[in-house]
Order: C-alpha cells, then structure tokens, then sequence
C-alpha cells in the first residue's frame, strides 16, 4: 500500500469532479458470468454523461452523483465482451450487478490507419496489426525486431545482433533500384524520423527507434496497399509502419510493473575457423605448390598453440534485463499514463552492449463539451557500447574470429595481453587488447512532444490541430589508445561528434461526417500537414595524450581538426480523404494528396497522389446472412498512385564542394545534378477477400501488384565523366505478391484453447524498363559486382561467374564460360569465364510464420516459426577465410578448407591451396553463394496468468509469469552456408555480430 | 470564450494551410555552391586548380596506389601480404573487378572532371587566371599519360594495337558515354596540352607543389620519351638543364633532402599537410615494417647497389622473421619516412630529366653524350661511375635513381621488356609475364564497360 501511495505521489493527477442537485447513485458488482470471480480493473461508463468508474479490490463499483433519469451503461474489460444496459436513475441508490461473458473471438475490430481509426469491416484496404500483448513480453532493444513473422508481406532482418542496431524492413519487395527502401514510420500519427544517426559507417549502427520502450507500444499496424498508404503520398511507396502509443484509459488507476531478466547467445555458431593444425598444414602444402616440393616442411607455427578466437572473442550467456513501471488511469474529464523504463542487454561479442532508460508521460483533458486537449511526451537516453562491424577493420573483434590464425596467443608467456604489434604474429591487433582499452560508444537522447487540440465546431464537424516536436541527440565517442591499435602512432586519438536532428511536424485536420438517411454516411477528412528537419553535425578530434584514462580532446597535445555541417529538407502537403458507407455492407474511400518536397528541383517539386477503394461485406446480404456457418465475408480492392522521394538531400542540384589541398582551400567536383529530378511513382493494386466461418476459422487472401516507374535510378555514367552515377527518373519495375492469412480456434472453451495461425507470402520482381546510354543501349547495372539490374530480372539479381568445381586433374579452379555453340563448358581461366545470372535475388520469394498458442487453465504455450525461402546470400569475406593461400600466410581459413584438392584424382570442394593463389579461386563467384532457405523458431512462450483469487489479499489485480525463448531453433537447408542464413536485405554475410538467441524470464503485476 | 477560441483556431487553421510558399520548400545548401557560378574570379580558378591536385593526392592516386603499385608490378618490388594489399599488382594478375583498376579509371578521371571545369570557365584572359588554365592544361596532359600507359593497348599484342583512352575535354556537357580514342590522337592531344599549358603559365612562379612552368617541361621530356620522340626530348631536356637553375643533388646532401618532407630535385611533388596526409594509408606504412608493411624491396634490386652509393642507405636490411627461409628482408625506408604519410611525393625530379635525356641521347646512337649524362648522376651519389653510354646502363642507372618511386614497371613495358621474378619470394603469375601479355594494359572495369556501350575491353579480359 505504501508503494502504491508513492506512485499516486510521482504521477500526480487532477481530478474534478462535478456535482448536480438531483441526482442519485448507482453501485453494483462485475464478475466473470462463469467463475462469480471479480473482475478487477473493469470500468462502467455513461457514454451521455461522459461519466465512469472502476470496481474496488472486492469487484464492486460506485456511480455517484448521477442525475435523475435514463441511461444506457456499458462495462468493459479486455478480453471480455462488453456489457451494455439500461438503468432509471432515482434520488437513491440503484443496484447494477453486472456478469460478464468471456469474449472467445477477438478479432481486431478497428483498424488503425494513422489518421484515425475505422471499423475493419468497413475498411478497403491491407494492413498487418500487431498488438501490444505480442510486443511487451518480447525483449528487444528496437521494436521493430518483435515484428518478424508476425506480419504477411513485409520481411525484417537484422544484420547484426548489436543491440539496438537498424533493422531491414520491407514491405511488399524492393519498389526501387537506388532510392530508399525503407518504410515511412507513423508514431502518433505523425511521421517521423528513422534510421541510424550515427556518425561513423565503420561501427555499430544504432537506430533511432531503439529510443522507443515497446511496453509503451499500444499497437503497431503495417500499412500496405494503396488505399492505405495514398495518404501518404510520396512517402508511402515503401509501406508505412503506423505505431500507436499508449494513452490514457478511463477507470481507476491500475499500476503495472514487468520484471525481466534473459541470456543471449549465438543463435546460429557459424563457420568453424581453421584450427592451428589445419593452417599449418595448409601453409605448407601451398608453399610447396608454389615454389616446388619439399620447399618448406613447416609453418610460423609453434607446434602448440591452437586458440579458438571465436571462444576468447565472445561472452556466452550475456545477461539482457528490463524494468518497466507504468500507472494508467483516470476519469471521465481527464486520463493519463505514465511509465519508466529500464532496458539493458549486453552483446554476445565482447564490447557490445546497449542500455536504455526511458520515460513516457501521456494526459488528456476535456476542457468542455467541445474541446479536448491531449499532450503525449516521452524521453530517452540510449547508451551503445559498440564495435567496429563488419569485417573491413582489424579493430573489430569479430574478424579475429577467421581473420587471425590458431597458431597465434593473445597472450605472452606471463598471461599479461599482447600489446605491442612486433610480438603479435599477424597485422591484425590484439582484439581483447583494443576491446579493453578503446571506446566505441554512441548516445542517443530523444525528447519528443505531441500536443493534439480537437474541437467540435459543430455536432459533425470537428478540427484537430497536432504539433509534435521531435528532437534527437547523438553523440559518439570513438577512442584509441596510445599504447597499441589503430592509434599507437599518434600516441593515442578521439573523436568526439555531436549530431542534433530538430524536427517538427503541423498537422491540422478538419473532419466532417455527413449521414443522410439511414442507408448512406459519408466521412470527409481535410488534413494539411508540414514537416522540418534540420540537422547539424558537429565534430573534433585530437591526437596525442600524456597519459592513459583520458578520453576528451582537451586532453591531447598533437594535431586536432574539426568540423561542421548542416542541412535540412522540408515536405509539405494537402490531403483530402472520403470514406461513403452504404447500408453497413458497401463502402467506398477515397484520398487525394498534393505534397511538395525539399528534395526536388523548383519545377518538379509537388506531386498528386491518390487512391480508391471498394469493400463490399457480402454476409450482409440477405442471401448469405442465412449461411449459418458463414459469419463473414468480405471482398475489397484498391488502386492508387503513391511516391517515393528517398533520394539523397540536394541531389538535384549540380555542386562543387570545397576541400584543402596543402592547407589551402580548394573546389571540387561534387555532384552532376539533374534539374527534372522528381517523385518516383507507383500504381498499386490490391484485390482481397477476407472471411470467417463456423465461428473459428477466419482468414484473407491478398492479392497485389505495385508497379513502379519514373524510378529514381542512379544511372551509371561513364567514369570518365569524373561522375559514377547521375540520379535520374528512369526505369520501370514490378513486385506483386499473394499474402494470405489463416486463423483456426481449434479448441475455444473457458479451460483450453487451442489456436493455430499462419501467414504466408509470395514476392516476385522484375525489371522491365532500363535506362539507356547515348548509343540507346541498354545500360546493366552492377551496383555491387555481384548484383546485376537487366531487364526481366529481379532489382538485385545476383549476376556472377558461376563455379564449376576443381578439376580433380589438377585441383585448379573451374568456371563455367559459354562454349560458342550455345553450350556450357568449363575453365580455369578467370578472365574467360562468363557471368550469369544466379536465379535468385537477396530477398525471399516465399516467407510467412506459423504460429499457435495452446492455454490450459492459467497456463499457456505459444510459439512462432518463421520460414523464409527462395532467396540467396553471399559470403563476401570468403575471399579471404577461402583464399586457397592467396593471402600468404597473412590471415585464417574456415576450418572447412579441410576438404581440398592434394593429388590427382582426388574429388575436393576446394581448390589446391597455392602460396599466392590458385588463379583467383577466390574471387567473386557463385562458390561463395548459398541459398538463404531456412526455418526458424522465433518465440516460444510459457506463461502462467495467477488466478484472482490468490491476488486479492495482496492487493494485486493481475499477475503473470513467462518464460521467452527467442531463436532458439535455427535450420538452413543449404549444408554449406554454415552462417545465420538471416542476413541484411542486401543479402551479404558480412561478419556482423551475429544474430541473438535468448532465453528470458520474465514477471508483470498490475495492482 | 468559447467563440474566440474558435475563431482562433479556424485562423490557425488557414495559416496552417497556406505556410505552402515555395520559400519553405527552398533547401539550403550549405557545404556546397552551385557549379554554375563555382568560378566568379581568377581565385576561385585558381582553387579549382588546386582541387585537381587534392584528387590526385588521394592515397588511390598519387598518395600511395600509382607508384606503389608500378613498383610492385616489377622486379623491383613484391608484397608479402601481410595486411592483404598489393597482392593482385604483385602477382601481375588483373580481373575486371580488380581494385587497383577501378581506383585508377575513376581516380584520374576525376581529376580531370575539376581541369576541365577550370579549363571551360569563362573568364577574361589575366595574369593569374592564364596562369592557373596553364596549370590545369599541363595537368591535363599528365593525367591522359598516366591513363594511357596503363589502360592502353600500346604494349599488348594480338588484340587492336590503335586502342587509346577517352581524351576528355569537357566537364557535365558533350558526349557522357565516350569512345576510347585512338592512342596517336590520344599523344597528339597531350602534346598540345603540354604546349598551351607553358605557353600560358607564367615562369616566375615556383611553388613545386603544385604543377609549374619547369615542371610541365620536364613532364614533356618524359611524355616524349615515352612516345620515343627522342629529338623533342633532346630539345627540351637541354632547355630545362641550361635554364631551370635545378642541379643535380649531391651526394653529400641527398639521403638528407629524402628524409624531410620534399625530395631531392624535386620539381613537382604531391604536398601532404597535417590536414591531408594519407594517415594509416601512407607510402611509409606499406613499404616500411609495420603493422602493415606489404611491399618488400626484391634482393637484385638491393643488391644492384654498389656499397659506397649513398642511395643504398635508403634502404633496410633485416631478418625480419627468422622463422622463414628468407635471410634478408630489404625495405625502401628511406625516400618515405613518415607513418602517417606526411611525406610530399615526387611526380618528376630533376634527376629524372637527366635520365630522359640520356636515354634519347643513347636510343638516337649519342652513346658518349649518354655515357656523360648517367655518370654525372653516379657521382652525385658516389656510385661506380659507367664505362659504357649503352642504354642498358642508362636503364640501370634509372632503375637505380628512380627506384620505388613509381617508374619501373612502365620503363619495363614501354621498352617491350619482360616482368620477371627475380626474388625468390615473388609470386608473379607464371613466373615470368612476357613482353607483350595482355596483362601489360589493365581491364578496363566492369561498371565502366556495363554504363558505356562505346567503351571496348581491353583484349584478354572478359
């Protein structure tokens, strides 16, 4: 109790309360229609006197103060369905018992599209929806990894298992060859600001959105097609991921509190590196290879090392815990809800880890009848310890892993850390030196303010002005020691960057509703919105300390240099929505958007956009709504046109920059420009039907095709233009899809419920118009030199020399080249071999999770397996780990280099190992390309709801407890990768931090 | 109360909606102007210029990847592997997607992207604005040559011997996608830019950081050698010896000048500043035992080097690893000395004029006018003087002169040489890469060959 007064304290409230002279009082109890158990944290209301109430730990509630006369009181709780009665009010007291029945089905029943909500009957477009329940007892560092599989159509995937690092997302396929391809994010209805703020691309990306608690997350919905995403104009191509944040709720102050604690590991183990024994082996036989046999019979090695530095570079069961406090409440006039938020995960690498602490305060006032004003605030700080990623850097603790060999200690002989390059067999630093000793740490602080003012002009015309501010902090410190690293020449350096993102959006919606008769309503919505952002970035560096433990630039003695820079972009629009409903059974939107947008050239600055669409419920009709097990059937299409502007800030303009040469200003070359640069467009469309029968099986099958065109292409020129690429609008391409969503209650009673769920996609891409050069040749684009965009391929078609095997002969490296006759033939010969196209491209063709949930009493299992298939990915740093001795005796081997060619006729995967390389076996080929297939346990949850009989005398509404396993079962179906076949949408295995497996424990009380 | 705040908001409302003036669309531009008035005045002319020389002094050009890389593609040099780099050059073994390629098309067509945007502003002839076009045409010239020599077909036989480079001329107008022109064109076109360029330079200024009046002579003399014009390199070779006022360093004074920022008779060199260097990617770094410290001085080269000639001291001699089988390591430690690249690099020495002409005076039968020549080389470094003018000993004394400065691999293959191992712990492809191979011109790269349809590949390459 004393706690509970402490809470009331920090989230102080204003209550007011209004009395009438005659009135009466209504009192009753609400329990469960089945058990006669209270139902704590249920609420009456009366929606004609904006008044309500919450039941007392004994179930009973109390409605003072009521006028005399005739009202209609509704009771609600989750997961039961709502109560509604009538009751005549006297000068004394009535009594209202109220049992409620448990709600067996469920279903979502609005949609919310980021403009408002609609009911999902009447709605024509395709959306995901994820709820809360899904997100809060899932731990992750960024809420954008707990929506993996959970949604048809859009494919997540993290690069890295660095907490808090971006994640991938793409909704409906890749809409585009160079320009952006990421989502627009909704929070609150308002767009926002994503990605990586960091300033570094050579370390640990940390995203913006990992400021976010997902406890504070009411909703999350996947916009797709375009009747939902039109209204968002030029930024809606790519999909848009609306996130509703909690707000206040009516009813008497529930306090809730979640308790987390988890262990991360390695979800897949990866390649084995070489073992010392190996290399050794392997150093020999290619030296002898390359300058004759018996040439030398042994390696630098020492006979006994052999360090697994996949083992020294790790930390298993790295420890994640998070806290969450939240009080949620209030009355008819004024709600609120207010959290704090502790997260901390640590890195399954050495030298990674991310911490969060976050706060969210959320109230709304009814000032009158006619005005409502609502103010949303939250704040967090993020701290990042991170690393140098992927394999490029020799400071990153990952590349030691393959990149040094067994043969090497990190230690000397008296257990103290090498620290000095000459005693270190290998070019690469000693990664537990540098990880102990350097900083790699990021900080993100971000305050956003979403103030909301609606007034009810008159019954049906309301206005709705919003002004949110969003303000980001970064800022990173990247610190080398003097004694060894990268920083040893100069006695040590910092860098020090500050970058602040200032963005605002105004929103002001005017909505009218029309309903002219019984059988017509109309819904129209004005909205006009504009959104700044500006940037600037800020940094130093120094060089040179005395001493070690100093970390600030004012510290050192040697060079320093800094720098600054800014820049902005603006967008501006007008929109028009209408919703027409006929008879509850027909229903037609529509949505015009005129938006301009900063990123464009003066003359082709603001674009149209719009969209229709129809939904028509046919169990409305009479000559269905006799079907009995028929409860639901709807179908729907949309069309429209929608944009995409995710082109970089000032590329339309032609620029020279300016640099120093010898101390003196210069000008550069910058960028060619394009004056007629404009939107790039899509036409989506979308055919559904959605269904539900014999009350437990319900469902949807989606249907669409977004063509593309007036891409925004960076069309390659020819270098010798001193440019690589000019951006144009340029180029056509398709995606289109099936998404289909199953859902069987297969058992629904009071004690067991067994459900089973799925949902399935299909991704298809091609290519159908390319730019063409000032031969009117088609030009190909290697945007990578293994993807190719040709005409009838997918947007990053992997496009290669494709590996025919060694020649067990000679144990020389094949390829396949054309043999003039329309044939295939084999050869040695690099240069000569032919490139073709490898019948995949880095994103899934077929994907989907399966998921179900099995509660017996108050226990319950769920799980959620995500499949992925159809896809290829490409191992980029096999060029070294597979050199076949190319790199000397310079870095390791995958342990898998066992299997190689040593005599003749022998039948090997790899190629003869030659000191100096067998005849460029390793470059790119489709010998490092693999197939993505793969299976993957994502969630498996065990819970356990305490029944309320148990919580009352402890003063507990609620409580539950759960165990989550995240990735704890991964299957490849290609042998040969040996990596985590989830990747980044680009489809490289990079040596990032590998993705997570973690276990976690987990406990949540509301009182 | 209630009507005023009505009013207000239907006034905000309005505001809301008409802020839509084209000015908030406006982005700044903050770190950039725009091309199209980049050059007001002789100054920014002259910056322009400049900023040509910031692209070459990049560690993919001039900072580190074009003379180390000439280097390595020889008998002078080979790289051990030890942080990976260098290994393809070494080992004389080219694919379309090789680094070194794409670093070298892009790189110096980049350059010429900002000579050409000087070149092509339209400013009243002055002083100093006729100066800094002289500069950016010199330059021009310079950077087709260094073009030509390696993507060229010039040394390569069995494929279209006529196969030049694109001569470009314009920046962001004409022809995008251009054709490779023929290589007498190509010459042709680099002679007249050397010639507009010291016509139109102005004499007196002599900052050797930047391209001068004597240096673009110099470059003249090594531009017609290489087009065996040996008459023009005679002519010009004599007028920047006689009337320059450079000297040959002396022997005395030579290890010295190698070891602070310049170089001995430097005439033109890459200046590298603290706020320009070349960092962990220096010369220094890779030639010298670092962490990094790839590219190892082959033993004939070393030990071409008599033990009384002071060049010799510029380099190292050690059992690095006494592990393996090699005795000695050998490293050019000494014309390189920082670690973090704050070394200028020479683009042409006087040293190197000399040199020129004394190989014209030899190729042209002047065997005692060469003889004159390398000898008063030698004896500015206390070598062995020659007995003979042959232009075998004007080929070793330049080998000696000029060695890991960025020569050796194209005075080999303009002279229809072999590339041999010589080292034992070389690994070029076949051991021996004979005159004439294909990989003599490097592929011309992928994306180029993908954008431009004019483009032709080199022969050998697919």
């Amino acid at each position: 109790m004393l706690k509970k007064l402490q809470l009331s304290l920090i989230f102080a409230l204003l209550f007011s309360v209004t009395a009438f002279a005659q009135s009466g009082t209504i009192t009753g109890t609400i329990t469960d229609a089945e058990t006669g158990e209270p139902l704590l944290g249920a609420y009456v209301f009366i929606e004609s006197l904006q008044k309500g109430a919450g039941v007392n730990l004994d179930g009973e509630y109390t409605l003072s103060n009521v006028p005399v006369g005739t009202y209609t009181l509704t009771a609600n709780f989750i997961g039961y369905k709502t109560f509604s009665s009538e009751v005549e009010v006297g000068t004394g007291t009535v009594t209202l018992d109220i049992a409620m029945e448990v709600d067996l089905i469920g279903l979502d029943e609005v949609v919310v599209t980021g403009f408002g909500t609609i009911d999902r009957q009447a709605f024509t477009g395709t959306v995901s929806s994820v709820s809360s329940e899904s997100l809060e007892s899932v731990p992750v560092a960024s809420v954008d990894q707990a929506l993996q599989g959970k949604a048809s159509g859009v494919v997540i995937t993290s690069s890295t298992g660095t907490p808090g690092a971006t994640q991938d997302i793409r909704i409906r396929g890749l809409s585009s060859v160079n320009a952006g391809v990421s989502p627009l994010f909704v929070i609150d209805g308002v767009p926002v600001v994503n990605g990586n703020f960091s300033g570094s691309g050579a370390t640990s990306s940390l995203g913006v959105l990992a400021n976010l608690n997902s406890s504070d997350i009411e909703s999350i919905t996947i916009l797709k097609d375009a009747a939902s995403t039109a209204p968002y104009g030029a930024r809606g191509t790519n999909g848009v991921v609306v996130i509703t944040t909690k707000s206040g709720k009516a009813g008497n102050t529930t306090y809730s509190f979640s308790a987390q604690r988890g262990y991360n590991n390695q979800a897949v183990d990866g390649k084995e590196p070489a073992s010392a024994a190996l290399w050794d082996e392997l150093y020999v036989e290619a030296v002898n290879n390359a300058f004759g046999p018996g040439y030398v019979s042994s390696s630098p090695w020492d006979g006994e090392t052999d360090t697994d530095w996949g083992d020294i570079t790790r930390r298993d069961d790295a420890v994640q815990q998070e806290y969450t406090l939240s009080a949620r409440g209030g009355n008819e006039v004024t709600n609120f809800y207010a959290s704090a938020g502790f997260f901390d995960q640590e890195g399954f690498v050495i030298g990674s880890s991310l911490n969060r602490f976050s706060g969210k305060f959320d109230i709304s006032h009814q000032l009158d009848e006619r005005v409502k004003l609502q103010n949303s605030f939250t704040g967090s700080w993020v701290e990042q310890d991170g690393i140098l990623e992927g394999a490029g850097y020799f400071g990153s603790p990952i590349l030691a892993k393959f990149f040094i060999p067994a043969i090497y200690s990190p230690y000397y002989d008296d257990g103290s850390l090498i620290n000095n390059a000459s005693d270190f067999g290998t070019s690469i630093y000693n990664p537990l030196y540098t990880q102990q000793n350097d900083i790699d740490r990021k900080r993100n602080s971000r305050v956003t303010n979403n103030t909301k003012l609606d007034v009810k002009l008159m019954d049906n015309l309301t206005l709705t002005s919003r002004f949110a501010v969003d303000v980001i902090l970064t800022e990173e410190k990247f610190y080398n020691n003097r004694i060894y690293g990268d920083g040893d020449d100069v006695g040590g350096d910092v860098w020090d960057t500050n970058r602040r993102n200032f963005n605002y959006v105004w929103q002001n919606t005017l909505g009218y509703v029309w309903v002219p008769d019984v059988d017509h309503s109309f819904n129209f919505k004005a909205i006009s919105e504009t959104q700044r952002n500006y940037q600037r970035y800020l940094w130093g560096d120094g060089q040179g300390f005395a001493a070690d433990g100093l970390y600030n630039i004012s510290s050192t003695g040697g060079e320093r240099d800094a720098s600054s820079t800014t820049s902005d972009w603006a967008v501006q629009s007008f929109t028009g929505l209408v919703n027409y409903g006929y008879q509850n059974k027909l229903f037609f939107d529509g949505s015009v958007r005129y938006e301009g947008n900063s990123r464009f050239g003066q003359d082709d600055r603001w674009g149209t956009f719009w969209s229709v669409g129809v939904g028509y419920v046919l169990t409305e009709e009479d000559y269905l709504a006799d079907l009995d097990w028929l409860n639901f059937l709807k179908v729907r299409a949309s069309y429209g046109l929608t944009g995409n502007a995710s082109v970089g800030i000032n590329q339309y303009q032609a620029t020279v920059d300016f640099g120093s040469y010898n101390l003196q200003p210069d000008i550069q070359t910058d960028n060619l420009g394009n004056n007629t640069l404009t939107w790039e467009k899509a036409n989506s469309l979308d055919i559904g039907v959605e269904f539900e029968v014999f009350d437990k099986v319900s469902g949807g099958v989606t249907f669409f095709r977004k063509d593309s065109y007036d891409l925004l292409f960076n069309v390659p020129l020819s270098r010798t233009t001193g440019h690589n690429a000019q951006e144009q609008n340029i180029g056509e391409l398709y995606n289109q899809g099936i998404e289909a969503e199953l859902n069987v209650d297969v058992i629904r009673n009071r004690d067991f419920k067994w459900n089973i769920g799925a949902n399935l996609s299909t991704l298809k891409n091609e290519i159908t118009k390319l730019p063409v050069d000032g031969n009117g040749e088609v030009i190909e684009i290697t945007g990578t030199t293994q993807y190719r965009a040709s005409l009838g391929l997918p947007v990053r078609a992997w496009y290669m020399r494709e590996w025919a095997g060694v020649d067990p002969a000679n144990g020389d490296p094949l390829w396949y080249m054309d043999d003039g006759n329309g044939g295939r033939t084999t050869t040695n010969s690099y240069n000569s071999a032919d490139l073709y196209y490898q019948n995949a491209n880095p994103l899934p063709t077929l994907f989907g999770g399966i998921n179900t949930r099995i509660d017996v009493k108050n226990f319950y299992v769920s799980t959620n397996l995500y499949y992925s298939f159809g896809n290829k990915v490409y191992d980029s740093w096999a060029f070294y780990m597979k050199s076949d001795g190319q790199f000397y005796t310079a870095f390791g081997y995958y342990q898998e280099q066992e299997d190689r060619w040593q005599q003749p006729g022998d039948i090997a995967k790899n190629p003869k190992p030659v000191f100096g390389g067998n005849q460029n076996s390793n470059s790119n080929s489709s010998r490092r390309l693999y197939d993505g297939d793969y299976l993957r346990l994502k969630t498996l949850n065990l819970g356990y709801n305490v029944p309320a009989k148990y919580l009352q005398n402890i003063g507990l509404k609620s409580a539950s407890v759960y165990f989550l396993g995240q990735n704890l079962w991964t299957y490849a179906f290609d042998d040969d990768l040996g990596f985590d076949p989830e990747v980044d949408a680009a489809g490289y295995l990079n040596l990032n931090a590998p993705p997570l497996q973690s276990v976690t424990f987990g406990v949540k009380v509301n009182f | 109360m209630n009507k005023l705040l009505k009013s207000t908001l239907a006034l905000l409302l309005v505001a809301g909606m008409t802020v839509g003036c084209e000015n908030f669309l406006e982005p700044s531009v903050d770190q950039a102007i725009p091309t199209e008035t980049a050059i007001p005045d002789a100054a920014a002319l002259s910056a322009v210029v400049l900023g040509a020389h910031d692209y070459m002094n990049n560690t993919g050009l001039m900072g580190r990847d074009f003379p180390v890389s000439m280097e390595v593609m020889s008998d002078n040099a080979w790289s051990n592997g030890n942080s990976g780099r260098f290994i393809a050059q070494s080992q004389i073994n080219h694919t379309v997607n090789s680094g070194y390629a794409i670093g070298q098309w892009d790189g110096w067509y980049q350059v010429l992207s900002n000579l050409n945007l000087a070149i092509n502003a339209d400013l009243p002839s002055s002083p100093a604005a006729d100066h800094a076009k002289g500069q950016a045409h010199a330059l021009r010239a310079l950077v087709h040559m260094n073009l030509l020599m390696q993507f060229g077909q010039q040394n390569v036989s069995g494929g279209d011997a006529s196969l030049g480079i694109p001569y470009v001329t314009t920046y962001s107008e004409g022809n995008l996608y251009p054709a490779r022109d023929p290589i007498a064109d190509v010459w042709s076109k680099i002679n007249d830019d050397f010639a507009t360029g010291i016509s139109l330079m102005d004499p007196s200024q002599s900052d050797i950081t930047v391209i001068n009046y004597w240096a673009a002579k110099a470059l003249q003399t090594r531009a017609f050698l290489y087009q065996e014009n040996y008459a023009q390199v005679i002519s010009i070779a004599e007028d920047v010896i006689n009337n320059s006022g450079y000297s040959l360093t002396s022997a005395d004074d030579y290890v010295a000048i190698w070891n602070g920022d310049s170089s001995p008779g430097s005439m033109f060199e890459m200046a590298y500043s603290e706020s320009d260097r070349t960092g962990n990617n220096s010369i220094a770094r890779i030639y010298q035992n670092t962490n990094y410290g790839d590219v190892e001085v082959t033993d004939e080269l070393y030990n071409m080097h008599d033990d009384n000639d002071v060049r010799k001291a510029l380099y190292s001699a050690e059992d690095e690893d006494p592990s393996d089988a090699r005795p000695l390591n050998y490293r050019m430690v000494g014309k390189f000395v920082v670690e973090l690249g704050n070394d200028n690099v020479p683009v042409v020495r006087f040293a190197e004029v000399v040199l020129n002409y004394a190989e014209a005076l030899a190729a042209t039968g002047n065997n005692a006018q060469a003889l004159v020549q390398i000898n008063s080389i030698a004896a500015n470094r206390n070598a062995p003087l020659h007995t003979s003018g042959s232009i075998e000993n004007v080929w070793m004394e330049r080998r000696l002169e000029l060695a890991m400065e960025g020569h050796r691999f194209l005075d080999l293959v303009r002279t229809g040489r072999d590339i041999e191992s010589v080292d034992p712990s070389q690994t070029i492809v076949g051991g021996t890469v004979p005159a004439g191979s294909y990989l003599f011109a490097l592929p011309i790269p992928q994306a180029e060959m993908d954008a431009n349809s004019s483009m032709v590949q080199n022969s050998g390459y697919n």
